[in-house]
């Protein structure tokens, strides 16, 4: 990818984070080629997306153009473990731009679905599209990851030993083979581009330190910025401001703030006045569900949400 | 390749260039004069350079990728073994029975060389195979320990019992190897006798390049983003994954390259030994090197070889002095490193130098802030 921020432009230009799948690696190995490298999401749905589940064949139903307009979709998602239905009958659409957030009591699903867009969990039913063309249920995680759903972990997850730079350079948008890895050095536009992602994170005084030696926010703006240096276009964020100081969660609303527009982002949180402070749409998940959806204040009025709240709290 | 070759690894570089260039001048000179030293003196610290190859390769896996293998004694093994195969061609009829076969092919009465002994009297395909040989087993028992997602202490338990079945499939008769006396009478390599003093001192030299010859290539790749990525796998595999990278294969080079160089490594001691037998994949012997990078400290390259040096040393003597007292000194020290040198030798050094650096580095920049 040579695009060098110009000096009088943004850091960092997280515009360009969709236009950057086209020119940078395909997701390695099979020789299958990423539905998201494959033009705009205005573009027709390609041949073998539109074949497969349309009923007529032409490429043109309700369904196709769902998941044309979207660009993550689930539809009737359900996962159980062991009988026990995590997901049930789940479905969320997610338009591009677009940052939705995620609520819902303990044990409602929240993570399930994560694990189902990032192709650690297999539902037993249902469909999941992102972009478009990528069935997501037949790709692993890794292929997921380098087509651009990446993905914060609930428990923050770093690599503990590496310096905050060295992290960033790992997840840095790339060919990611063996071969590739081993050859690849830092350009001076990769430099520019990770100074921004740690200007971005309030990391930039950091850039040396271990990552096991930051403070729990730290470390969550670490992750963050991980997932930025892989130029997402849908950012998946579970509880990201768990465990962080008032100032911090603060500023973490800024940072999602700065993305607003430039990818995707599902958020889930049970920080409510950070969900409010975000002002998005908001899906309220109970017991593998969509509760309710809605703004904050619409969610937070309605009756279901506050019985499965003070249900939850119950127990 | 700047990174590759920093300050530690041109140190180490220049220490153990020197040191091998003084055994072998020691060993150019007449047996009893000053300095000199003696061929047994100088085969047994050949002998320990293979070894301190084969730690660097479980350190490579072990300390930078935190994949414990305990059983790459048998990728050592099995380079020793096809070495070993070019050793007992070039017997020759110089053997018990006078025959081109080797003696124990005539003893258990077989008349011609099965298939895989094809080719093994010519030096460069021995070399290869002693590389590929154990490469080979190292990419489909990677493969597939890789692939199925095995990692941890499981890993650990059937490498060792990979080598535990190597062990007992060596022992047989019928496999072409030897049996339970493997091979061993060799003659010459390349022409030389094995018995020249000039021999011995060039397998030195040659096992001492190899070790550096490895050490470098493991600078190379733990200093490229490779490198970072195995360390990466190590903090967090599920996080390597999830930043797009396929950790079974990264698992995977990094194994195999590994095993390639342990393989050599056999090769290079069989001679300087004089025997290989099937013991060489007895599960004990992987665990005394897994006990030497630990000792060394692991994810630190020099650490595997000094600690492969130590233990090895004093191996050798507790065995001249007390046989038999070694397999309990061995047992103490295992505890003793677990216990009390969680990061091996270096990494407490490190350590001292370390606290030692920062109060110098402290104390100067605190007569400055009062400046
Ligand atoms: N691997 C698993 N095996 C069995 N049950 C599981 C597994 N993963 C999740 N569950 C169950 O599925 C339900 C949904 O879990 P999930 O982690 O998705 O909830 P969540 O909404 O993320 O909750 P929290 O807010 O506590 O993070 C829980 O009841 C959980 O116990
Ligand atoms: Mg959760």
């Amino acid at each position: 990818m040579e695009r060098k921020p110009g000096p009088d432009g943004p850091p960092v230009d997280f515009a360009a984070f969709p236009g950057g799948r086209a020119s940078a690696s395909g997701p390695q190995g099979g020789g299958a080629t990423s539905g998201a490298s494959e033009g705009s999401p205005a573009g027709a749905p390609s041949g073998e997306a539109g074949a497969a589940t349309s009923p007529f064949g032409d490429g043109w139903t309700p369904k196709a153009q769902r998941r044309k307009e979207h660009v993550l979709l689930l539809e009737g998602i359900s996962v159980s473990f062991d009988g026990f239905k995590a997901l049930d009958g789940l479905s969320l659409y997610l338009k591009e731009g677009e940052l939705r957030s995620v609520i819902g009591p303990n044990g409602a699903g929240k993570t399930t679905m994560m694990d189902v867009i990032t192709g650690s969990a297999r539902p037993d039913s249902g469909e999941a599209w992102y972009a478009g063309t990528v069935n997501l249920l037949d790709k692993d995680e890794v292929f997921i990851a380098q087509a651009g759903v990446c993905r914060k972990f609930q428990k923050p997850s770093v690599f503990e030993t590496l310096t905050v730079s060295q992290n960033l350079e790992l997840a840095l948008k790339a060919p990611k083979t063996v071969w590739s890895t081993f050859r690849a050095r830092l350009s001076g536009g990769d430099r520019d581009f990770l100074a921004g992602v740690l200007d971005l994170t309030r990391l930039s005084g950091e850039a040396g330190t271990i990552a096991g030696a930051l403070s729990h926010g730290q470390k969550q703006w670490l992750e963050i910025g991980m997932l930025l240096s892989q130029k997402p276009r849908v950012l998946l964020l579970d509880e990201p401001v768990a465990g962080m100081t008032p100032q911090e969660i603060e500023r973490t609303a800024g940072l999602l703030e700065s993305l607003r527009g430039r990818c995707s982002v599902i958020l889930v949180e049970h920080d409510m006045e950070f969900v409010r402070a975000v002002a998005s749409g908001v899906t309220v998940l109970h017991q593998g569900r969509v509760l309710s959806e809605g703004t904050m204040d619409e969610v937070s009025g309605d009756p279901r949400v506050v019985e499965a709240y003070l249900g939850g709290a119950a127990c | 390749m700047n990174r590759a070759f920093d300050r530690p690894t041109r140190i180490f570089f220049a220490a153990t260039a020197l040191f091998t260039i003084a055994v072998a001048a020691g060993a150019l000179r007449p047996e009893g004069s000053a300095l000199s030293v003696g061929p047994l003196t100088v085969s047994l610290l050949g002998k320990y350079m293979c070894l301190a190859t084969l730690a660097l390769s479980v350190d490579l896996v072990w300390g930078y990728m935190g994949v414990l293998s305990l059983g790459h004694g048998a990728f050592f093994a099995l380079g020793g073994y096809a070495f070993g195969m070019y050793l007992m061609r070039h017997i020759g009829s110089r053997g018990v029975y006078s025959s081109q076969l080797p003696d124990f092919m005539v003893s258990i009465g077989w008349d011609r060389l099965p298939w895989y002994w094809l080719g093994t009297d010519v030096f460069a395909y021995a070399v290869l195979l002693a590389a590929a040989a154990p490469a080979l087993l190292a990419l489909a028992f990677g493969w597939t320990a890789f692939r199925s997602r095995v990692s941890g202490v499981y890993f650990s338990i059937i490498s060792q019992a990979m080598t535990y079945a190597l062990m007992l499939a060596f022992f047989l008769n019928s496999l072409g190897f030897g049996g339970n006396n493997g091979f061993t009478d060799f003659k010459e390599i390349l022409g030389f006798e094995l018995a020249a003093r000039s021999t011995s001192t060039c397998l030195f030299l040659a096992s001492a390049s190899l070790m550096l010859a490895f050490y470098w290539a493991c600078r190379v790749v733990a200093a490229s983003r490779l490198g970072l990525c195995a360390r990466a796998v190590r903090d967090n595999e599920e996080r390597a994954r999830f930043a797009g990278y396929r950790v079974e294969r990264v698992k995977l080079f990094v194994f195999v390259l590994s095993a390639a160089a342990a393989g050599l490594a056999g090769a290079l001691y069989v001679p300087q030994a004089g025997i290989i037998n099937p013991n060489s994949f007895a599960p004990l012997f992987s665990i005394e090197i897994v006990v030497c990078v630990a000792l060394g400290g692991r994810g630190r390259l020099y650490g595997a070889v000094a600690g492969a040096f130590l233990v090895n040393w004093l191996k050798t003597a507790l065995t001249g002095l007390m046989p038999g007292a070694w397999l309990f000194v061995f047992g103490l020290l295992f505890v003793a490193v677990t216990v009390f040198l969680p990061d091996g030798v270096a990494g407490s050094a490190e350590r001292l130098f370390g606290a030692a650096a920062l109060r110098l580095k402290g104390g100067r920049r605190g007569a400055e802030a009062g400046a």
